[in-house]
């Protein structure tokens, strides 16, 4: 757990940092973002002392960090900063295995623990391990920034835009993997961006900086839905709502559904044709084929010819899916319903329409 | 991987010294054949003790003044890069020195170096008189000044601010950093500095024979006050051959001190 606590930070006369309170819990992503220079960076600095507070405390586990040993503070915090610094000099495997050299690791550790890292990374270790930074892409080398910064297993990590040289789509990418390692290892994680899309997409918490100052500290969810001022209004953007759909999954507003069997379905077609002019139809192992019109069924034959068979992929979600992707595939393919599938694609359920709508305007009045 | 960058660095000595070696061949047999017709080799075994020690005397006067150029090259090239206001300071004095031709700075050092050796006993018992090799140590070394001095602020400033922040954020102490990033990173450079002015020094040497501190231009001022070409050639020739074993010495140590990630960077 990482508290600040009234930090501020002078230059001259001019506040880069004024007055910041905040907690960020463990195992949580907290995302900085704000215009540019309004002190992003020099927060996270802060943390692992790069730069010194001008008053305040900053409190990592109950335990001051003014009164560590920076070098000892900063072996056991995950640096990645702003433009990557891979050293020039050193190979991949030698930029990542920095920390665990610094911690006199054994050369066996070591070793291994490079592998294990670019693998992580999803880089191939034998291909990557030799190489010098001259020969990388932007986006590999920010990898390797990431995986350098992970090496010693450090509890906490701080990323001052990390992804920022990679272009948009390896960068969705990339967000979604380090969530992915973020989750899976459980690391306490500052991240600086100045891309809302970015923080929406990865953050547990956002906080909003503007000329120094702590604006706004929240969920995505909460930020999106009730923006404390003007200025957080418009950082979020117009689309908000959308973005908020973003943040949550088809399970949240699923709803139970019916469906028919392709081979035994007069059962309980009667009880059905009550519920609606619809039902799902799947194959004998629960497995989505269709859908059908059931005002029209009543014998086999005549489901064969009611069943509009289609792609299982056209007309449901996972359950994982976000609201978003779910109602743009509404929107895309014209209709009202989708089935919700879980893995296996197994029908599981229904997600309409209506129910996202309502959704949406729940959380624009709270 | 160790070994792989080893044999990449004794693959580039020896590129280098058989393209030397080649070129040096050439020169020899060419001269061969020049000191038979001119009599250098007479030249040389009349005056072969002599020789041998103007020859160590050469090598010692540049030597010395290259090394202690190289310190205070060094260290006036941090303190530039360390300190903002004194950058100007420092190039503004190691670029004037340069403009001074050679024989004037010898000239100028001869009066205050009397003074000082009339004034102070002990350095007349170090042997400092206004001639000899006292001012000519003195004015060689601040020769070798400005490409060090150039070369290692230069290596300072090249280094990217990010890779420092980077080193510092991961908990390397500023000792380190010196030896792990800084130091690697900056010491080709500085190295290219101290060639260029190992080869200038060598050349300047022969000036200090005028003011008595003797070196390879003893032969080649005794040669023009005696009209002798050959003794002219027999001077000069060397110090050629010097300044050019020298250069690839150097060449070498920086090929194989140059980390292979930045090959080429900053020369
Ligand atoms: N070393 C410094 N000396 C003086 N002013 C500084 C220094 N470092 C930062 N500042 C100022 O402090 C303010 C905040 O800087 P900071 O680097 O934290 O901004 P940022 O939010 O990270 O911006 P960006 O998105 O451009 O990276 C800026 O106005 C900057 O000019
Ligand atoms: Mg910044």
């Amino acid at each position: 757990m990482i508290e600040l606590i009234n930090v501020s930070k002078k230059y001259g006369d001019i506040f880069a940092v004024k007055d910041i309170s905040m907690t960020i819990g463990k195992a949580e992503i907290c995302v900085l973002i704000g215009p540019s220079g309004c002190g992003k960076s020099t927060t996270l600095k802060m943390i692992n002392r790069m730069v010194e507070p001008s008053s305040g405390d900053i409190l990592i586990d109950n335990e001051s960090v003014a009164e560590l040993k920076p070098e000892l503070l900063r072996r056991r915090i995950g640096y990645v900063i702003q433009s990557i610094g891979l050293f020039p000099h050193m190979t991949v495997g030698e930029n990542i295995a920095v920390v665990p050299r610094l911690l006199k690791w054994e050369k066996s550790r070591v070793a291994a623990r490079v592998d294990e890292l670019l693998e992580l990374v999803k880089l191939d270790a034998l291909k990557y391990r030799e190489k010098y930074p001259s020969e990388l892409s932007g986006g590999e080398a920010q990898r390797v920034g990431v995986a350098r910064a992970l090496a010693a297993d450090p509890p906490i990590l701080l990323m001052d835009e990390p992804f920022g040289a990679v272009d948009p789509l390896n960068r969705e990418r990339l967000q979604y993997e380090f969530v992915k390692i973020q989750k899976a290892l459980n690391k306490t994680v500052v991240f600086v961006t100045h891309d809302i899309d970015e923080a929406i997409r990865i953050a547990d918490k956002i906080a909003i900086l503007k000329a120094g100052e702590l604006v706004q500290y929240d969920t995505p969810e909460n930020m999106l839905a009730a923006p404390v001022n003007k200025f957080v209004h418009d950082f979020v953007g117009v689309d908000r709502a959308l973005k908020r759909l973003s943040r949550f999954k088809v399970g949240e507003l699923m709803r139970p559904t019916t469906s028919i069997t392709m081979v035994n379905y007069s059962t309980s077609l009667d009880e059905m044709r009550k519920k609606g002019r619809f039902s799902w139809v799947t194959d004998v192992n629960k497995r989505l084929r269709g859908w059908a019109e059931l005002t029209k069924i009543s014998t086999e034959k005549e489901l064969n010819e009611a069943l509009t068979e289609l792609d299982a992929d056209l007309i449901s979600a996972h359950v994982d899916t976000s609201l978003k992707d779910a109602l743009s595939k509404m929107l895309e393919h014209g209709v009202k319903t989708l089935a919700v599938v879980d893995d296996d694609t197994l029908l599981i359920g229904e997600i309409r329409m209506a129910d996202i709508v309502d959704f949406t305007d729940e959380g624009d009045s709270s | 991987m160790i070994s792989a960058r080893q044999n990449l660095g004794e693959y580039r000595v020896l590129k280098i010294i058989t393209t030397y070696a080649g070129l040096g061949g050439a020169a020899l047999l060419t001269i061969g054949g020049f000191f038979n017709e001119l009599s250098i080799t007479k030249e040389f075994f009349n005056n072969e003790a002599r020789f041998i020690s103007e020859t160590l005397q050469h090598l010692t006067l540049s030597g010395i003044a290259v090394s202690m150029g190289s310190v205070i090259g060094v260290a006036l090239g941090i303190i530039a890069f360390k300190n903002r206001a004194s950058e100007k300071p420092a190039f503004l004095f190691v670029n004037f020195v340069q403009t001074i031709p050679s024989l004037a700075l010898f000239g100028l050092l001869i009066a205050p170096l009397a003074y000082f050796s009339d004034a102070v006993p002990f350095l007349r018992q170090l042997g400092v008189k206004g001639i000899g090799t006292a001012p000519a140590l003195i004015a060689l070394t601040l020769y070798s000044l400005l490409p060090i001095t150039r070369n290692t602020f230069t290596s300072l400033t090249i280094i990217p601010r990010g890779v420092i922040d980077a080193g510092l954020g991961m908990g390397m102490s500023r000792r380190q950093l010196l030896v792990k990033v800084q130091i690697p990173l900056a010491l080709p450079v500085v190295l290219t500095g101290i060639r260029t002015s190992a080869v200038q020094a060598i050349g300047n040497t022969t000036v200090a024979a005028l003011i008595g501190a003797g070196g390879l231009g003893t032969f080649v001022f005794q040669g023009l006050g005696q009209a002798a070409p050959d003794l002219i050639l027999l001077g000069a020739i060397s110090i050629i051959f010097i300044a050019l074993a020298a250069d690839t010495a150097l060449q070498a140590l920086i090929s194989v001190l140059t980390p292979k990630g930045i090959s080429g960077a900053g020369q």
